[in-house]
């Protein structure tokens, strides 16, 4: 059996070239995520023991990629915001252009479980009233990590990534 | 891609090799040897490292000797880390090298190559250098022992037109209480902000570094500091900061002030841990 079929988006206006005005893009939704941290103050390294994603998401046509879409995010998002970043040179030169010194979260060291439910208020705009859901698992894990590991240290930490050394950091100009 | 053309030779033994790197020199030709081939193979296609010959030394025998006759462990500088921590001659080694890059790495990188790195850390090294190890070398002229500190301690590399087949470390040596402890920036996998091993010998800790100097080492000013009962745990990592033999590493990886904070946390669960094992 083949199917075909396509699916063209209404409602879309280019964008106001003086103002910016327009919706270029269809979507928008809302959602929460949190993470679990256990940190370990005499060394500040951590674990992220949970991550969590709820999000309307339209109407889920698949479930189990939905889930996983969200699931994937989430670790894209907590490698970003706890190890991930280029670091530069006073010339601006990147010193870590390689997967040798770029360093990502590796397997093993994702959240032990990840949560993910979906709130399905269907839009009238999406196939059968699925929104798109590419990125959203992405957005709040830096936020959510950074809010978890502030509360566990009393502190604010607002600058990524969130290695030990930074939250080291943070802590020894907290004291001073 | 790897920019430019090598010629590739795989000797059978030892005298081949050591014949085989001199025709190439005499010719004038930038000669390597090599055997798992990571760092060659990375380095060279970054345009790093750069050679007109390699000679490979995985079909040598004496190079892939793994052996405990009682008294002695010998290990060919070809053995990968991975056969190296599996047949566990030397726990404390074994250790160390399982937390050197990634387990498909460490199928390829051998523990004579990662003690002559190019990279600083050498994490293999640091028990050898706790054992005092022997290194069997093979010269243009012959052959030779010499302690493995001489020819690769204090950063040195193995001059180009020697190779080392063997390391030897005594049974006693292997048999001490030890541990070993690493941290990185973030990832399990990657560069020590600092590692160290350490082992018991008569009532007595010896210790050896990674990642906070530039280079790995064992200082007997250390280990004194290490052992000073009238010093509280908290105050050994100030001590140690004078007796250090080059200034501490201050890089992408880590600042030098947090790579000392490290090193204090290190240090009272190094003296714990190992207070237990006596």
């Amino acid at each position: 059996m083949i199917g075909t079929g396509k699916h063209v988006q209404t409602h879309l206006t280019p964008m106001d070239e003086k103002t910016g005005f327009g919706k270029p893009g269809p979507w928008w939704s809302v959602g929460v995520q949190a993470v679990e941290v256990e940190l370990d103050k005499t060394d500040y390294t951590y674990k992220v023991l949970k991550a969590l994603t709820v999000l309307d998401g339209g109407t889920i046509i698949n479930p189990m990629m939905a889930t996983q879409q969200m699931r994937g995010g989430m670790y894209l998002g907590l490698s970003f915001a706890s190890t991930e970043s280029y670091i530069f040179d006073e010339n601006g030169i990147v010193l870590n252009p390689q997967l040798r010194n770029y360093q990502m979260l590796r397997f093993g060291e994702q959240p032990e479980e990840y949560l993910v439910d979906f709130v399905q208020t269907p839009s009238l705009e999406g196939p059968y009233g699925a929104r798109g859901i590419g990125e959203y698992g992405v957005i709040g894990m830096a936020p959510a990590l950074a809010n978890a590991l502030s509360s566990a240290m009393g502190l604010e930490l607002n600058q990524l990534p969130l290695t030990p050394e930074m939250i080291w950091r943070a802590a020894e100009e907290g004291d001073r | 891609m790897i920019g430019f053309n090598f010629e590739y030779h795989q000797p059978a033994t030892v005298q081949d090799a050591m014949a085989c790197c001199t025709d190439c020199s005499q010719s004038a030709k930038k000669t390597i040897f090599y055997s798992g081939g990571t760092e060659f193979l990375t380095l060279a296609r970054v345009n790093e490292m750069a050679a007109d010959a390699v000679i490979d030394i995985k079909g040598i025998p004496d190079c892939n000797v793994l052996r405990d006759d009682g008294e002695k462990i010998t290990i060919g500088a070809a053995v990968s880390l991975n056969r190296l921590a599996r047949a566990n001659l030397f726990p404390l080694l074994s250790e160390a090298v399982r937390h050197i890059a990634d387990h498909t790495s460490r199928n390829k990188i051998t523990i004579g190559g990662n003690v002559n790195s190019r990279l600083m850390y050498r994490e293999g090294l640091l028990p050898l250098l706790l054992a005092d190890a022997e290194a069997r070398i093979a010269g243009p002229s012959g052959e030779r022992l010499c302690r493995l500190a001489e020819i690769v301690g204090d950063g040195k590399s193995i001059p180009r037109e020697e190779l080392l087949l063997q390391i030897m470390v005594d049974r006693e040596a292997v048999e001490r209480p030890y541990v070993f402890l690493k941290k990185t920036r973030m990832t399990k996998v990657g560069y020590p902000v600092v590692s160290v091993a350490a082992n018991v010998e008569n009532e007595r800790i010896s210790a050896a570094f990674s990642g906070v100097c530039r280079h790995p080492f064992e200082s007997e000013e250390v280990d004194r500091i290490l052992n000073d009962p009238s010093l509280p745990d908290a105050g050994k990592v100030n001590a140690i900061t004078g007796h250090l033999p080059t200034e501490v590493m201050d890089d992408m990886h880590a600042s030098a002030e947090y790579r000392l904070f490290v090193l204090k946390n290190m240090l009272r669960l190094l003296t714990a841990e190992l207070e237990v094992n006596r």
